[in-house]
């Protein structure tokens, strides 16, 4: 373990990847901080200029922009009430309350410490349980695989905020379009129309900054709204209030590792995340306080817990991706992307094939952290200052750098084109409200789903029964079982059918029936 | 039977017609021999899987009884659709740009992008549309010309 580390930070400390680590963290700061264009979009972007790059400087550059964006969410919540991710929505509760109380400076302050020491230990949980699942990894076949990718796509449409129904079908879509191109196991030619650009599928790249990019800049552009948070800024604290005192530190300790345990945890499930991790936190602290009332109020647990947990289950969030090769959330499939790119498969063998990658992703996690939190104390004042960068004027750049992206992957202007179409795309899902994450996710697992799939029907000569033979794959079964049960049993509460059904059973039981 | 919320059935339908197309484009394809599922076998599954949750889509859409209409068109609907063109114009000039770029060139076809974008959709001033535009591109350049190595197409200024 310790040679691992040791490893690791000699390539993450040589000076070219402590440069890419700081563009990462700072660009994913200055993300963060603009609501609306998120790490998602601005890793899509990214993706193809990291073609260039050594694989080690890519990944630690795009992880940087990831875990740097949850920093930055915090500043426009605390400060402006407008969330600059939706990791950061939960700290807009008490965050800005506090900012109104006078104690921005405090919560800005707490955030940050929280989400160092989250990160820290989200990274440490990430070293000391990777290697030990990437060897139970080992031990799947086509059968855990399939059960396994089908069970994160269940969560991945279960745990988002829409309609199931319109999840599923984002779900087969982008498995439809996973389809197009040469079939991965006989390499025959589907869905490409005699398209001679559509032979090798449709790039990862064009999809994410086409649904994520593009569809973004078409749906501002709708909206339209002139940003008018110049009214509402509070001005940003100086350097001696960023420091929480030893009252804050004694209510927050407990909350920052309860939020960094459960982030990491939940960072781990396909379809958890930041998000949901922020989410539970919040909830989670609320109920253990000795004080409920005060949340919702400048409750500076409400902000210690949240922001801990969206950190940590960054980390969280490497585990399958590095072990399994399987993405959890759209960010780790886009980084999978980035690994293909330069024909790296993550997965078990990472590990025995490609120390230097894992190890030294790992520990550049710890360098940026430490980082993330040295850049966001002193300069919170510039941060701020760039959310009143107008749209009008980041939109056409956004346009620009996509566009030259897309031609720049096979330089043909026809992927330029299938760009905006799925921008269109991602425009209309908006207004129709369907959500994108399972078409991405969907997407970047259907063709190994597929052949997974198909060699786990070849084994058994096309009998299902392997599914319940094989003791891991059993398991994975039966969690999808439980997940598909709970969704109709909840479809079914929400509608009140089951109350009313309870109601006629005791009546007719008051009866004497 | 009434619509009760036409954007999901607008969608469904859509979403239908991919079905069975999806459905339509596999059958030919091989479904399975005796060495196991071949190339149109999954294409067909996740043909059959959106066309049945397409028609629960629809389904659900449709209702006994009308959705309650509301009157008066709000100022917000009325500043969605005036956006809606401009989102649709940043769409046809992007579109637009893919077509044009290897032919004319990426420096004109750059240049006249971020000219339409700025002044025209975003009514920026000539002061901010000229400064933005130039710096954008000359960077957008340097990076995926020079640093990159991304030969970006020349068109009309090959001579250049």
């Amino acid at each position: 373990m310790i040679d691992n580390l040791l490893l690791g930070f000699k390539v993450s400390l040589a000076l070219y990847n402590v440069i890419y680590c700081f563009i990462g963290c700072l660009l994913g700061q200055i993300i963060g901080v603009l609501p609306g264009l998120g790490p998602t979009a601005t890793i899509a972007m990214l993706l193809v200029l990291t073609y260039k790059l050594d694989l080690t400087s890519a990944i630690i550059m795009l992880s940087g922009i990831y875990y740097g964006a949850q920093y930055g969410g915090t500043i426009t919540s605390v400060l402006l009430k407008i969330p600059g991710e939706a990791s950061s929505v939960v700290t807009c509760i008490d965050g800005y309350v506090m900012a109104l109380q006078g104690r921005a400076g405090k919560a800005l302050g707490i955030a940050a410490f929280g989400s160092f020491i989250a990160g820290t230990v989200g990274t440490v949980g990430l070293s000391l349980l990777a290697p030990p699942l990437s060897k139970v990894a080992l031990i799947f076949g086509p059968a855990e695989y399939t059960a396994l990718m089908t069970l994160g796509l269940c969560l991945v449409i279960n745990l988002g905020s829409g309609s199931n129904i319109k999840a599923i079908l984002m779900g087969a879509m982008g498995l439809a379009i996973g389809t197009i191109g040469m079939d991965p196991v006989t390499a025959i030619e589907r869905f490409t129309f005699g398209s001679q650009s559509l032979f090798e599928g449709i790039n990862l790249a064009i999809v994410a900054m086409g649904l994520f990019g593009i569809g973004e800049i078409l749906y501002m552009a709708e909206s339209a709204g002139a940003r008018t948070a110049r009214d509402t800024l509070k001005t940003p604290p100086n350097l001696r209030e960023l420091l929480p005192d030893q009252y804050d530190w004694r209510i927050s300790i407990m909350p920052i590792f309860r939020g960094s345990l459960l982030g990491f945890f939940l960072g781990i499930l396909p379809g958890g995340g930041a998000v949901i991790s922020s989410f539970a936190s919040y909830a989670t602290e609320k109920r253990l306080s000795k004080n409920p009332e005060k949340f919702g109020k400048g409750a500076i647990e409400g902000v210690a817990g949240p922001e801990s947990a969206n950190n940590s289950a960054v980390s969280g969030a490497f585990i399958p991706m590095m072990t399994l090769g399987i993405p959890s959330n759209v960010v780790m499939a886009l980084l999978i992307g980035a690994f293909m790119l330069h024909g790296v498969v993550p997965g078990p063998f990472i590990l025995k094939e490609h120390p230097e990658v894992f190890w030294g992703v790992i520990t550049s996690m710890y360098i940026g952290n430490a980082m993330l939190l040295i850049m966001n104390i002193p300069i919170i004042r510039i941060f701020v200052k760039i959310i009143e960068i107008p749209y009008a004027l980041l939109s056409p750049l956004i346009v620009l750098i996509c566009s030259i992206g897309a031609f720049s992957i096979n330089n043909n202007p026809w992927d330029i084109v299938l760009m905006v179409i799925f921008g269109i795309l991602g425009y209309l899902m908006r207004k129709f409200d369907y959500e994108p994450a399972p078409l991405m996710l969907a997407y970047v697992l259907g063709p190994m789903l597929e052949k997974s799939l198909r060699q786990t029907l070849i084994v058994s000569q096309g009998s299902l029964n392997i599914f319940f033979t094989r003791p891991i794959a059993a398991a994975l079964v039966g969690c999808i079982l439980i997940i598909v049960l709970w969704s109709l049993l909840a479809a079914f509460f929400k509608k009140g059918r089951l109350i009313s059904l309870l109601n006629r059973i005791k009546y007719s039981t008051d009866k004497g029936d | 039977m009434f619509i009760r919320n036409p954007k999901d059935l607008a969608s469904g339908l859509f979403l239908l017609a991919v079905g069975i197309l999806l459905t339509l484009q596999a059958l030919p394809l091989s479904l399975w021999t005796r060495a196991g599922p071949e190339a149109g076998f999954f294409p067909l599954i996740i043909g059959i899987i959106i066309m049945g949750f397409s028609f629960i889509l629809i389904g659900c859409s449709l209702g006994s009884a009308p959705a309650p209409r509301d009157e008066k068109i709000s100022e917000a609907q009325v500043k969605r659709s005036a956006g809606f063109y401009k989102a649709l114009s940043y769409a046809i000039l992007m579109l637009a740009y893919g077509l044009l770029v290897e032919r004319l060139g990426f420096l004109l076809v750059s240049a006249a992008l971020l000219l339409l974008i700025l002044k025209w959709l975003e009514k920026q001033n000539w002061r901010r549309t000229l400064l933005v535009g130039f710096s954008s591109i000359l960077s957008g350049y340097f990076l995926f010309k020079f640093l990159l190595g991304v030969p970006l197409p020349a068109g009309l200024l090959k001579w250049w």
